[in-house]
């Protein structure tokens, strides 16, 4: 027996297709293929872009067509090209015309270059030169996932970013941002996303959610994805940290941050902020926490990319795998985010939630909803994180009125370079495409409300992953104990990694913004 | 058990993730790349360990003939067809065709 036909090579091929997409892709093959499998019933559904057909047949011979065609209304598929017999001899060469009837199924491959293999060829190419603001602190280079831009009624400010945490293919994440500060006037908005980084970022969809509200009220949404709606917001009345008292700092949504430096000795290394309500409206209340990153994950994220160097493409293979593990692991474990405490019945804190996203660029606003049972008065809450992990721009108290579901609006018009790019709003509102976006890309997507933008709240959902790309400068620390030691002993590399940190920490913020994408291709 | 040996636990299977890329025993010269893929006619290398009612672990390879829902086909380099009980097989890797990878 040379070949089998029938059933049998229908699960031998579409077997074979997994495994294929599975090598070619945990390789980073310079080409992946897109390989259908079709049962000859269903001859009309056949893929055209395949240059080549095989018709597997029934009594085990194939036949290779080019140029091929099928004539539904006499059940045949013609073309031109080769039949091998059940030993794969070559048969005949010429033009055939088989009938549907003998044929047990079909076979199309369609050659592609993947998103993400652009992405490989690029990655280990960057020079650091490329950017010259990150030059004298190579981990300081700019860079996390897609930023985007709204007005606040003056000027266009970044007001998020997309998918921070999505940093591999297998990773590929949704990520609400709340756009608090966005005030677009009339039923049009305009949302400018921007890849400023060496970075390459595939984007599946950018939507906005609308919430409507009426004008005394603000939404907020929690880590759970549920929206609340407020229309009571209450400032505390005492806010400290270690530093002393920090309300002036937290009071205001306005960019003035409270942050501290990373402890030298252990930059897991955990703090404590207190603050104090006088008065707590009856009812449901939550807290309201406005925060970014600081640089400490970034830094180490790059340092994770050093550690991997020229190896960094198999081992984001092996995140496919280990997603899991990458996602909650030991390290993301131990940093955290911001834990919301508050004291029960016996004065013992208890965690209400957590609240904050990865990312340095863009403060995102989120509420932890606190227990319902919440009486004491004042009413003290405990913040607990990272020290030197988190930039705190504001916090209070909402008195909560209830849930509510968003609506989901895709964009309607994309612009690129001022013009309207309909290949852009194809691949953002069909979620079988993604947009590949380069270094320097810069697109405008407009959205349109049903009814006036102050009527709403706006989120925007954004889904997809990004790649980093490989600074050459970076390469001379692969090391890969360290990044195994980093994986799966991150205690003893936070411990190691702090004073290399400290140098740099505290030009880092500068060193970062100034570095935002040079064009590395002029 | 010792933290050591359950660290080398979580590891290993990683570094198997890794050298599985880049090893492949396909014969030189076998293996089409992914423009050939779409028109030659023959099945990908395959190489499957299987043992009988956990006694004897063996494993075999060649070209991947068939898989039927009960039974795995696969020529071997001798031209011996291999017919392999699915319920036996532990673990099999497919190589479909040369991805060029790091050339």
């Amino acid at each position: 027996m040379r070949r089998l036909g029938g059933v049998s090579v229908i699960i031998k091929l579409g077997v074979i297709a997994v495994i294929v997409l599975y090598v070619s892709f945990s390789c980073n093959n310079l080409k992946n293929i897109n390989r259908r499998i079709t049962p000859a019933d269903s001859a009309r559904t056949l893929d055209h872009d395949s240059p080549y057909l095989k018709a597997h047949m029934k009594n085990g011979r194939v036949y290779i067509l080019k140029s091929w065609s099928v004539d539904e209304k006499d059940s045949l598929v013609n073309g031109k090209g080769f039949v091998y017999g059940i030993n794969r001899n070559l048969l005949k060469e010429g033009e055939f015309s088989v009938g549907l009837d003998s044929v047990a199924l079909f076979e199309t491959n369609v050659l592609y270059q993947s998103g993400s293999v652009i992405a490989m060829a690029v990655i280990t190419g960057a020079s650091l030169a490329l950017t010259a603001g990150c030059m004298a602190n190579p981990k300081a280079c700019f860079g996390s996932c897609p930023t985007f831009y709204v007005t606040d009624g003056k000027k266009t400010v970044l007001q998020a970013e997309g998918f921070s945490s999505s940093i591999a293919p297998s990773l590929e994440a949704t990520d609400v941002d709340a756009l608090y500060r966005a005030h677009p006037a009339g039923k049009t908005v305009k949302v400018e996303m921007r890849n400023e980084a060496l970075e390459t970022h595939m984007v599946r969809y950018v939507d906005l959610l609308a919430v409507p509200k009426s004008k005394n009220e603000r939404v907020f949404k929690d880590m759970d994805g549920n929206y609340w709606r407020s229309n009571r917001i209450l400032a505390p009345d005492t806010c400290t940290g270690p530093e002393g008292d920090i309300l002036k700092k937290v009071i205001s949504f306005d960019s003035k941050e409270r942050y501290s430096l990373s402890d030298t000795t252990y930059l897991g290394t955990k703090e404590y902020i207190d603050l104090w309500f006088d008065h707590v409206p009856k009812g449901k209340t939550g807290l309201i926490v406005a925060s970014r990153q600081t640089l400490l994950s970034t830094y180490l994220f790059y340092q994770t990319l050093a550690y991997m160097g020229d190896d960094i493409g198999t081992w984001l293979s092996a995140l496919r795998f280990q997603k899991d593990y990458f996602k909650n692991g030991n390290l993301a474990r131990i940093l955290g985010k911001i834990d919301v405490l508050i004291q029960d019945n016996t004065g013992k804190w208890k965690k209400a939630g957590i609240a904050g996203e990865q990312g340095p660029l863009a403060t995102d606003v989120f509420l932890v909803p606190l227990p319902s049972e919440t009486k004491e008065r004042p009413l003290q809450i405990r913040l607990r994180m990272t020290k030197g992990d988190w930039r705190i721009d504001y916090l209070a108290l909402a008195a909560l009125n209830g849930k509510v579901k968003p609506e989901t609006i895709q964009p309607t018009v994309v612009m690129k370079q001022g013009k309207p790019d309909e290949h852009a709003l194809r691949y953002l509102t069909d979620n079988s495409k993604k947009l590949i976006m380069l270094p320097g890309d810069d697109y405008i997507l407009k959205y349109q409300l049903p009814d006036s933008a102050s009527h709403y709240e706006l989120f925007l959902q954004s889904h997809g992953y990004y790649l980093e790309w490989m600074r050459r400068e970076w390469e001379h620390e692969k090391s890969y104990q360290k990044m195994v030691q980093l994986l799966f002993s991150p205690e003893t590399m936070l411990k190691d990694l702090g004073p290399a940190y400290k140098k740099v920490e505290s030009r880092m913020e500068n060193e970062f913004w100034r570095s935002r994408y040079a064009h590395p291709f002029n | 058990m010792p933290t050591r040996s359950i660290k080398l636990l979580l590891i290993i299977p990683i570094l198997v993730l890794f050298s599985g890329c880049a090893v492949t025993h396909a014969p030189s010269g076998w293996l089409s790349d992914s423009h050939e893929l779409q028109y030659e006619a023959f099945g990908g290398w395959l190489q499957v360990h299987y043992s009988k009612n956990d006694s004897l672990k063996q494993s075999t390879m060649g070209e991947l003939i068939a898989l039927s829902s009960d039974s795995l086909y696969v020529l071997g380099r001798n031209e011996n067809l291999h017919v392999i009980a699915v319920a036996d097989v532990t673990h099999a890797r497919l190589v479909e065709y040369k991805s060029h990878h790091g050339e």
